[in-house]
């Protein structure tokens, strides 16, 4: 009796069904003292409270990292992060650095050289020796 | 306690008219630094100091009597002292009476002698060792160094191998930041108050001070004294007379004073003879938040349009308030001070917080009440994220097995070098 794999249907994809949102946790670092936290202190009194109420699945950890620069570090479910310096920037530069940490996947970043990507495998299969008529050397 | 080097008057200010007389210090309690005031004021100290042998000759004679009885004749009441101790020793040790010295026990034998010299030096009063006054501080007791082993004259004496049992003695730890080793009258006397006022209803009856003295030597024709310094001390049932007064503008903008001018303006008048020595017994009552406040309700609401267009003027209130209160305006919003009200104005402006934490719990509840946002005030570190995970019961476990402590570092003291600058050990 011939077994036979399962035929793919589909391709599992983030969105397709269900979505799940890859950034599950997002720090806000801020000092009290040095100027160029001014914007990110803007930012979490202004900004911060509707962003957060935005976005209940990320968690959001504020604290103070004294005498550094502010900094927005995301946590991806992947098990990476990413972080962004976001020193002497307005509150609403801020709020855009927040939303790029938002929608991002948390892979590395990678080049793409090719003008087509695509997620369906290819028609001509995989090659293998095992398979054919082999050749005569 | 870091003192900083004290000034003998408030910068800038010549001695004639800028006698100072705050409530809290006097002008008493500058004493220039001269030999001769220090020598008047103390004459114990300097009499102590002058019969003060100096160290050098004097140490090896007062350490010798802690391990010989030869060198020196010993004090009346160490003798028997000792005399005791070493008929009780005897008794305690029966075993082993033909050798008292008991060389093959020299822990015991060193333990006991060094009980002896505790008893002696406690019997012993280090009059010529006493710490002298010099200025404004207490200088530490001069340093005395012990004989050497070689140089005791007592062939019994055999010095410690180790340091248990002995009494430890020496180091400044602490000495500076001792009260008692700082003369109250060396405190530095600022213009500025050692305190400075907060609350709205202190700096308004401040305000109102202010102008009402200002007012006043302006209608008696003093203006010269605008720019003299005042003094502060009144007592607490004047002051509120004083504020209690009827304080108007007139149609023409003049101030209409509602009671006797000459006598305010005397009372601002500086007197070089004013004895200050018991200032601090004399302190008069300050005017609480209450009274200031329950005062406010009574005053006419157009004194507050008093103009302050005039920069003597201006330059009198706002520096009379900041004598008063530590309230400073600052130079760029003088200009624009043309009234009382734009006075208070700038002057009861609330204190910024001085965190974001405090501000985000004063005005932004909303932030803090969402269920996924956590606000820290401190400094999350590696310790905090262990303990969240509940990795650091593990790693105190790990700890305890190696022997390792679970926080800082053991035996290593933070700052030593800091304890040693201010003379720790």
């Amino acid at each position: 009796m011939t077994i036979r794999a399962l035929e793919k249907v589909s391709v599992g994809q983030n969105g397709i069904g269900a979505f799940i949102l890859q950034c599950r946790k997002l720090d806000v670092h801020y000092c009290n003292q040095s100027g160029s936290s001014r914007g990110m202190n803007s930012f979490i009194k202004s900004q911060l409270s509707k962003f957060a109420s935005l976005n209940p699945q990320i968690e959001f950890a504020v604290s103070p990292r004294p005498r550094k620069h502010p900094v927005l570090i995301g946590h991806y479910i992947n098990g990476k992060h990413k972080s962004i310096c976001v020193k002497n920037m307005d509150s609403l530069q801020i709020l855009k650095k927040a939303e790029l940490l938002r929608d991002a996947s948390g892979d590395k970043i990678k080049r793409v050289n090719k003008p087509i990507t695509s997620i369906n495998e290819s028609v001509r299969g995989v090659w293998s020796p095992y398979h054919g008529n082999g050749m005569a050397v | 306690m870091r003192r900083i080097p004290r000034l003998r008057r408030p910068s800038g200010l010549t001695s004639s008219t800028t006698k100072l007389s705050r409530p809290t210090a006097g002008p008493s309690n500058i004493t220039p630094f001269s030999s001769s005031s220090q020598s008047q004021s103390q004459p114990t100290i300097a009499s102590r100091s002058a019969s003060r042998s100096t160290p050098s000759s004097s140490y090896p004679s007062n350490l010798s009597r802690f391990y010989s009885s030869q060198q020196t004749p010993t004090p009346e009441k160490a003798t028997p002292v000792k005399a005791t101790l070493v008929q009780e020793q005897q008794a305690q040790e029966p075993e082993n009476p033909e050798n008292p010295g008991n060389p093959e026990n020299p822990g015991t034998d060193l333990q006991f002698k060094a009980r002896i010299a505790d008893e002696i030096e406690e019997d012993r009063e280090w009059v010529d060792v006493e710490a002298v006054s010099e200025g404004p501080y207490t200088a530490p007791r001069p340093r005395v160094e012990a004989a050497r082993a070689d140089e005791v004259a007592d062939p019994d004496y055999a010095p410690a191998s180790s340091a248990a049992g002995l009494r430890t003695v020496g180091g400044l730890a602490g000495w500076w930041n001792r009260r008692d080793n700082w003369a109250a009258r060396g405190d530095f006397v600022g213009f500025r108050p050692r305190d400075k006022v907060v609350e709205s209803s202190l700096i308004e009856a401040a305000v109102r001070r202010a102008v009402i003295e200002v007012s006043a030597l302006r209608e008696i024709g003093r203006e010269d004294d605008l720019i003299g310094v005042w003094p502060t001390t009144v007592s607490n049932g004047d002051l509120q007379g004083l504020l209690a007064w009827d304080l108007k503008r007139a149609e023409d903008g003049a101030v209409v004073l509602g009671g006797d001018a000459a006598t305010v303006a005397e009372g601002l008048r500086w007197r070089d003879d004013e004895d200050g020595t018991d200032d601090y017994a004399a302190l008069p009552e300050a005017l609480t938040t209450d009274q200031a406040a329950a005062l406010s309700q009574t005053w006419d609401p157009s004194w507050k349009t008093i103009s302050l267009a005039d920069h003597r003027i201006r330059f009198a209130v706002t520096k009379r308030v900041f004598q008063l209160t530590g309230q400073l305006v600052p130079d760029h919003q003088l200009t624009s001070i043309t009234t009382v009200q734009t006075l208070l104005h700038v002057l009861k402006k609330p204190p910024k917080p001085a965190t974001l934490t405090q501000e985000l719990q004063k005005r932004h509840l909303d932030l803090l009440e969402l269920p996924n946002v956590t606000v820290v005030p401190k400094r999350v570190t590696r310790g905090d994220k262990e303990i969240a995970l509940g990795r650091f019961k593990l790693m105190q476990d790990e700890f305890k097995k190696r022997k390792i402590p679970a926080y800082g570092h053991g035996y290593a003291r933070k700052g030593k070098e800091i304890s040693r600058l201010r003379g720790g050990t």
